[in-house]
């Protein structure tokens, strides 16, 4: 907020045409901590980000963007698991004589973790505009992602269990 | 009140998720140490530094979050920490894939 009253005394030309409009229309709060430009309460313009979401559409319950901000997370939680299942293969591989079959299952693990949390933010965006637009909510690729990497993974993990028994 | 408690649930879920990321990062930053890679270890530091900010950032959104849900007014927006996490975690997992590639 602070940082707020110091860009006001800039030259017209130096604000954000959106931002210099929506402040100066009263009863706006500062920029973000973090610089991203949050929403104003009572003036019509916002300026919350990503604007391909919040251009769009009308305002929805607070307490949908809430659950759809916490299934964000929730994935993002779900992909940390995946990059944890490939540092755990990573260690086991130095410990066994087979040298490729865990490091390989590790890089699996990774880049299923990887997608996921891509995916998780695009069925972020997907979702929030389709409560917006008021359309039935989409299905989620990165869900598929993430059970095709825990098959393979199960698989390579199969196969390690019959080659070593050999 | 229910209002209330979904706001909480959110800020509970960021602590939660930054905590994990922060945690996973560090996990990846001993590794590269231990293979020696230069960059894979600078890419986990701001990993942690980004998964520390979302800590901090969801605590003091908290106050914000509760006020816009009781007057039932609108969503105040994803904040930057959003869509950088889900970077981190991308981050976290290229990061595991070059390692086990690589060596």
């Amino acid at each position: 907020m602070e940082g707020w009253r110091v860009s006001m005394a800039l030259p017209s030309h130096l604000h954000p045409a959106g931002l210099a409009a929506t402040r100066s229309s009263g009863g706006c709060r500062g920029p973000h901590p973090l610089l991203w430009p949050d929403e104003c309460d009572g003036c019509g313009a916002m300026t919350r980000r990503p604007r391909r979401v919040y251009d769009q559409g009308q305002e929805t319950d607070p307490r949908f963007s809430l659950a759809n901000e916490r299934t964000l997370l929730a994935w993002l939680r779900s992909s940390l698991a995946l990059v944890v299942a490939g540092i755990a293969l990573l260690t086991l591989a130095e410990l066994t004589q087979v040298d490729w079959l865990p490091e390989s299952a590790a890089a699996v693990a990774f880049a299923g973790g990887a997608a996921t949390a891509i995916l998780a933010y695009r069925q972020w965006v997907r979702v929030e505009l389709a409560l917006r637009l008021s359309r039935p909510l989409p299905s989620n690729l990165g869900s598929l992602v993430f059970l095709g990497s825990i098959l393979v993974l199960t698989f390579i993990g199969a196969l390690a269990v019959l080659t070593s028994s050999t | 009140m229910e209002a209330g408690l979904q706001a909480e649930r959110t800020t509970l879920a960021w602590q939660r998720t930054g905590l994990a990321t922060s945690v996973v990062a560090l996990v990846m930053l001993r590794l590269a140490v231990l293979r020696s890679s230069l960059f894979i270890g600078t890419a986990s530091a701001v990993v942690v530094f980004i998964a520390a900010a979302a800590i901090v950032e969801g605590a003091l959104r908290h106050s914000r979050r509760m006020e816009r849900v009781q007057t039932s007014g609108a969503h105040a927006g994803l904040p930057l920490t959003g869509p950088a996490l889900a970077a981190a975690c991308t981050v976290l997992g290229t990061a595991g894939a070059l390692l086990s590639l690589v060596g």
